[in-house]
């Protein structure tokens, strides 16, 4: 391995390290036309089969959920990861949040992402104990809180948020555009391949 | 079969094969046209392009620096590196890690330097049980063939072939004429237990980034992310040309990758592992390890087919090749098939197997004009056929067949005076179509084809004529 290895570099040489300047100056323009940052994230995620709400209260996130749950005719029983305080959440008769444990038994789950990137339609989730990545895969219905403040532009925005954040980089570092998906038939899209099948986004502008 | 072998028969045979053209057929269409949709929607791309290939060349100049960082990032954050010049030191490697972790089962992500590797044989030969996960890798895995596709492994297959697999595989009575949904769920449930049981995941990695000691993966169905986080080891096979420097560069290759692929902004899961499971953290692998191969690739490195490691393995050029689309991937019968791997193939396997490959281009510069990563790959194909000639390897009828077109080019007076009376031939052959069969070799050429009613002179004489009358 270590000869492996000493051969590799020994091949490739340390050539005169030229210097890294390539700035990064191209960026998609569209995302400085739009409407605004959340109403772009709205819109390019409902492209990709993905329900959104936008709400301006708590009461609004209970009744967003139980929405979501009834449109796809769910039991309106949801797990709730260890990051996410529902305390201050009102919740409509009938809805019941429950600490989610075991990510393959729970049908829908309930977590939060630490940005959203208007540009690509996308929530960004680093891994930790507060937000198991597993909650985004094993669910059959997986829904993603959002503060509007967090959204950024582009990619690069919410790469260096992650990076300049106190955790730094997560074990996993999950980009959601959409719930899974497969065009493995025949190229014809089959959404729901092992992943989530339903995919809710509530963003939340207070 | 030698690995890039035995190009000329099996094009015949997948030409033939209905079932094949059926599948090809379907899947043709619809990558050309998202592309083109998803392309043109974002006036930037070409300045992406520039970028993203100034930052691969940088990279590959300086290639043992940034593999270097990145290895210690990725020892920094807790992961392992394991270097590998070959294959078998590639398989050796995760051979280790396995018996090392007692494991049984293993789950695999699509990842084509696992199939450069042929990983899945070395672990069935030790004994593990191995589940690709991927939709279109299980298909094939239970068909016990090879990806036709770098980026749609079972694009080859129609609906009823996998129907027929699946009835096979996952027993009980199952209803006929099942839907595609059904299909899709009943993998869902076959590979669900799989993840859940299984001790090691292994994945590959589109991208690594050297700042970080990330391994970045790109999937639309999640395979990826259950196979990396619920066994207690993840282990990334990937090739040393796929480091870039810094995080702040993956945006300008992620916008590049999923719309030269699928027309898509971005795939619905982009997942960047970094080491294991934290300290705090009670789920997630316990061990993080990236094989980093080389396979030949530092060699390339420094000859003339160098732009050939910038690739991002986005399949655009497979899409829009008129020969991957006539014939398909198991034709080639070599890890990479289509353009790119017309011009990998000859370097990982050697030129002597792959004489028919590269002769299965028309030059028609598709491939080159959608390649996200500007690299010119015709001109690379060109390169091996010019050192096949140049080596004589050729057969003798093409080397005489190759002087005479070389000394027709050279006397234009002839090449013209020849050109107009097979122009003359053609026409004759249109209007008579009696004639035809008694032509040799239009026979088999016009399988497929229709030849057309030709005007009986050439383009030059055309023009000519043309000009005199304005
Ligand atoms: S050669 Fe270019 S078009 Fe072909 S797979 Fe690689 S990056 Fe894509």
């Amino acid at each position: 391995m270590t000869e492996a290895r000493r051969q590799i570099l020994e091949k490739l040489g340390a050539v005169a390290a030229d210097e890294y300047c390539i700035p990064n100056t191209v960026q998609p323009a569209f995302v400085a036309r739009s409407e605004s940052l959340a109403l772009l994230l709205k819109r390019k995620l409902e492209a990709v089969h993905t329900s959104v709400d936008i709400v301006g209260s708590a009461e609004q996130v209970g009744q967003s959920i139980a929405g979501f749950l009834n449109a796809h005719g769910s039991p309106l029983k949801v797990g709730v990861v260890p990051g996410v305080d529902t305390s201050s959440i009102p919740v409509p008769p009938g809805l019941d949040f429950y600490p989610c444990q075991d990510m393959a038994a729970c049908h829908t789950v309930l977590t939060s992402a630490a940005f959203g990137i208007a540009e690509t339609g996308t929530v960004v989730l680093p891994s930790s104990l507060q937000r198991p990545t597993l909650a985004n895969f094993l669910p059959d219905n997986c829904i993603i809180m959002l503060d509007e403040v967090n959204i950024r532009p582009c990619m690069e925005e919410a790469f260096s948020s992650v990076q300049n954040s106190d955790a730094g980089m997560p074990r996993a570092l999950n980009l959601i555009s959409g719930p899974s998906k497969t065009a493995d038939i025949e190229q014809t899209l089959v959404y729901g391949a092992h992943g989530p099948i339903q995919l809710h986004v509530i963003i939340r502008a207070v | 079969m030698q690995q890039g072998s035995g190009f000329k028969k099996d094009a015949v045979q997948a030409l033939q094969n209905e079932t094949l053209q059926a599948a090809l057929n379907t899947a043709r269409g619809g990558f050309v046209d998202k592309r083109r949709v998803a392309v043109d929607a974002l006036p930037e791309f070409d300045a992406i392009k520039a970028r993203a290939k100034a930052i691969k060349n940088h990279t590959l100049d300086n290639l043992g620096d940034y593999l270097q960082e990145f290895e210690r990032a990725v020892i920094a954050s807790g992961g392992q590196v394991h270097w590998a010049q070959t294959t078998e030191q590639a398989n050796q490697a995760v051979l280790e890690i396995c018996a090392q972790a007692n494991a049984k089962c293993v789950t695999k992500g699509k990842s084509m330097i696992s199939e450069e590797m042929q990983l899945n044989h070395a672990l069935e030969n030790a004994g593990y049980e191995v589940m690709e996960t991927d939709l279109g890798e299980y298909i094939i895995q239970l068909a016990k063939e090879t990806p036709s596709h770098i980026i749609a492994p079972a694009v080859h297959k129609t609906k009823a072939q996998v129907e027929a697999l699946f009835d096979e595989f996952h027993g009980a009575e199952l209803p006929p004429n099942r839907s595609r949904e059904q299909l899709v769920s009943e993998a869902r449930v076959r590979l669900r237990e799989a993840f859940l049981g299984a001790d090691v995941g292994i994945t590959g990695a589109n991208f690594l980034i050297a700042e970080t000691g990330s391994s970045v993966l790109v999937t639309n169905e999640g395979n990826g992310d259950l196979t990396a986080s619920i066994p207690g080891v993840h282990i990334v096979t990937a090739s040393i040309d796929k480091v870039i420097p810094k995080l702040d560069d993956l945006p300008t290759f992620l916008r590049l990758l999923g719309r030269s692929a699928t027309g898509q902004e971005l795939t619905a899961y982009t997942t960047l592992f970094t080491g294991p499971r934290r300290a705090e953290e009670t789920a997630g692998p316990e061990q993080f390890h990236v094989i980093l191969l080389d396979n030949g690739r530092s060699d390339i490195r420094d000859s003339e087919f160098k732009d050939a490691l910038r690739c991002i393995r986005c399949g655009a050029c497979l899409n829009h090749c008129a020969v991957y689309g006539a014939v398909g991937g198991h034709a080639y019968n070599a890890v990479y098939p289509g353009p790119i791997g017309q011009v990998m193939t000859p370097l990982l396997n050697g030129l002597d197997s792959s004489l028919e490959t590269i002769s299965a281009c028309t030059m028609n510069g598709h491939c080159k004009a959608v390649c996200p990563m500007g690299i010119p790959l015709p001109d690379l194909i060109r390169k091996h056929r010019v050192a096949a000639f140049e080596q004589n390897k050729n057969s003798f009828l093409e080397r005489k067949g190759l002087s005479f077109w070389k000394s027709m080019g050279l006397k234009p007076g002839v090449y013209r005076h020849l050109t107009a009376m097979s122009a003359k031939a053609v026409k004759l052959l249109g209007d008579f179509p009696l004639l035809q069969n008694l032509t040799p070799l239009l026979g088999s050429w016009k399988n497929g084809r229709v030849l057309m009613k030709a005007r009986g002179k050439t383009f030059q004489a055309l023009l000519k004529a043309g000009r005199k009358h304005d």
